[in-house]
């Protein structure tokens, strides 16, 4: 039997995404998404919760955010509430408010142990959601469990 | 856990997987504390919100640089001693995964893929009897908000993983040659050619491409037939045309010469075929708004039985000429309505709550998407996913549906279209 012509022992065993790109020149390139790193350089990334009306037309107040996490290595996150200040009508239109605040998770040592982050963050709106951002090459992240924890308005209103 | 509100006026919400994703089917308030109306790059796998993989060129301080920008598929078979081989291809060549050449670029040339340029449209490839065999077709209709239309001098082609280069010209008794290993002599080519819709009056040799390969029966498939009157030089198209080799021969494709060869054009049908899978012992082609199954008759003067599932001007087929993938008993693609996973029994909408962000980019594309079954990123790193890629002029999005957890996902990658053309012109693929 003739021999074969170059090839390897094994399978590559890799997703290839072959691509054309301009750096320096038009070239036609392959990529791949590595599963051993979390951390793209180039992109950043975020994630919107579902918007939580908790009583409609009520106002919601959150005291802390609770985040546990998987220690990955260090990376930073922006964790955001949002929400709107106001009964809308035509003369008076809700106002969008938010607050941000950065924290920093993970370990050098990226230990794979699920940590837990206790964020204070006080924050009044209705209609209130939750976001985390990350941004390009700011670390890798994986999140296991958020808990907001608040009071709301209980007044009736009729 | 949805929010909890206590009669002391405190409240508390708790957000944990497993995730049901993307959805944009209903108002932000009343979706599920398990979904997200908005994300992007992050990965939903084992109930975790990751970050997701790094989109990165492998081996660390190595470009995979091909001196033609648009590689066109990518594929890895095993040949005959055991060895694999993963393979490329590019302008007019194919190239060969040679990992003696690292760090530099690990791609060298195994010879001219077939009789032209392979310009910028994903290939269609196949393993059978431990050969790839690969072709291109001179026209496939693009989907909606794409350009670039590709025209590529029709063959087909295979590589042993043995020989010096690949193999695409057959040599007849006749003494004539075609640019194809599934062609026409000379001498038949009137006979056969006078035959194919519209009896064009054909000089011969014909070399046979299409734009989807598959097999079944031990023959091999082509679909969405092209030809080239060698004669002439004339190409001609045939849309809706499927064309089998000769069972066990696949560099026999005359009729004439074997029965078992042979070709039935779809004049019933008002689309094209945009694809074809091949579950159980039938087989599916898929035009863009109709699936048609086809079962060996057991018979080598008629091999086929042909039913249309319909026929209709609009119906469920796939719409998208690379979205059809399979991996074992299950296929998916794109329709007009949803995306859907077809197996032996049923085809089910997958779309889910994902479904009109996926129509939506799908429709304002800058480019032809295309997408793959991806069974695991890595060895050991199994992720069974159905991924859209959908290039825009800044960035390639794309859509990620896990069929464990049966929820979308939103990526972008950092792969902008070059001024020349678009970013993504091959089907990614696990090798």
């Amino acid at each position: 039997m003739p021999a074969s012509n170059g090839g390897t022992a094994a399978q590559l065993n890799m997703i290839l995404i072959p691509a054309t790109v301009f750096s320096g020149g038009f070239q036609g390139v392959i990529y791949t998404l590595d599963p051993t790193n979390f951390n793209d350089p180039n992109s950043g990334s975020f994630y919107n919760w579902k918007v939580e009306d908790g009583i409609a037309g009520r106002t919601l107040t959150t005291g802390l955010v609770i985040l546990s996490y998987r220690d990955l290595g260090v990376a930073t996150i922006t964790v955001t509430l949002s929400g709107v200040l106001g009964i809308s009508d035509a003369k008076s239109p809700s106002t969008p408010v938010s607050k941000s605040q950065q924290v920093t998770i993970g370990t050098i040592g990226a230990s794979q142990k699920i940590c837990t982050v206790l964020i204070g963050m006080a924050f009044s709106a209705a209609n209130m959601q939750l976001s985390v951002q990350r941004a390009a090459n700011a670390g890798p992240v994986s999140i296991t469990k958020v808990r907001l924890e608040g009071r709301v308005e209980t007044t009736v209103l009729a | 856990m949805a929010i909890q509100i206590k009669s002391d006026g405190t409240w508390a919400a708790e957000y944990e997987g497993p995730y049901q994703g993307l959805d944009v089917q209903k108002p932000e308030t009343l979706i599920s504390d398990k979904a997200s109306p908005s994300f992007n790059n992050f990965m939903l796998r084992n109930s975790e919100l990751r970050s997701r993989p790094n989109f990165a060129l492998p081996f660390t301080g190595n470009i995979f640089n091909f001196p033609v920008p648009f590689p066109v598929g990518v594929s890895s078979f095993l040949d005959i001693n055991g060895t694999y081989h993963t393979v490329a291809w590019a302008g007019n060549n194919m190239y060969q995964y040679n990992p003696t050449l690292l760090p530099s670029a690990p791609w060298s040339v195994v010879g001219a893929a077939g009789p032209g340029s392979l310009a910028q449209q994903p290939l269609a490839y196949r393993t059978f009897a431990n050969n790839i065999y690969y072709t291109a077709s001179a026209l496939l209709a693009p989907p909606h908000g794409s350009g670039g239309i590709a025209v590529v001098t029709p063959f087909l082609a295979y590589w042993d993983g043995i020989a010096a280069a690949p193999i695409f010209t057959q040599p007849f008794g006749d003494g004539s040659t075609s640019n194809s290993i599934a062609g026409i002599s000379l001498t038949d080519s009137p006979t056969v050619g006078g035959s194919l819709p519209g009896g064009p009056t054909i000089v011969g040799p014909i070399a046979i491409g299409a734009g989807f390969l598959a097999e079944l029966n031990n023959q091999l498939l082509l679909a969405n037939v092209s030809i080239k009157d060698q004669g002439n030089g004339k190409i001609y198209n045939f849309p809706t045309l499927i064309w089998w080799s000769a069972n066990g021969l696949p560099l026999q494709w005359d009729p004439t010469q074997n029965t078992s060869a042979g070709f039935n054009p779809f004049l019933d049908v008002s689309d094209q075929i945009t694809g074809l899978a091949m579950l159980g012992i039938a087989g599916y082609i898929f035009r863009t708004f109709g699936i048609t199954q086809m079962t060996p008759a057991g018979s080598a003067v008629t091999p086929w039985e042909f039913d249309h599932m319909w026929a209709s001007d609009h119906g469920i087929g796939n719409v998208l000429p690379w979205s059809i993938s399979q991996y074992g008993p299950t296929a998916a693609f794109v329709a007009q309505d949803n995306i859907y996973s077809l197996s032996v029994t049923n085809a089910q909408p997958i779309g889910g709550t994902a479904r009109d962000a996926i129509m939506t980019d799908l429709a304002n594309c800058s480019g032809p998407p295309v997408a793959n079954i991806i069974p695991s990123f890595k060895a050991g790193y199994v992720y069974l996913t159905y991924q859209i890629l959908i290039p825009f002029p800044s960035f390639t999005r794309e859509y990620v549906y896990s069929f464990e957890d049966k929820n979308w996902a939103t990526w972008d990658l950092a792969l902008p279209a070059p001024s020349i053309g678009q970013q993504i012109v091959s089907v990614p693929n696990v090798v």
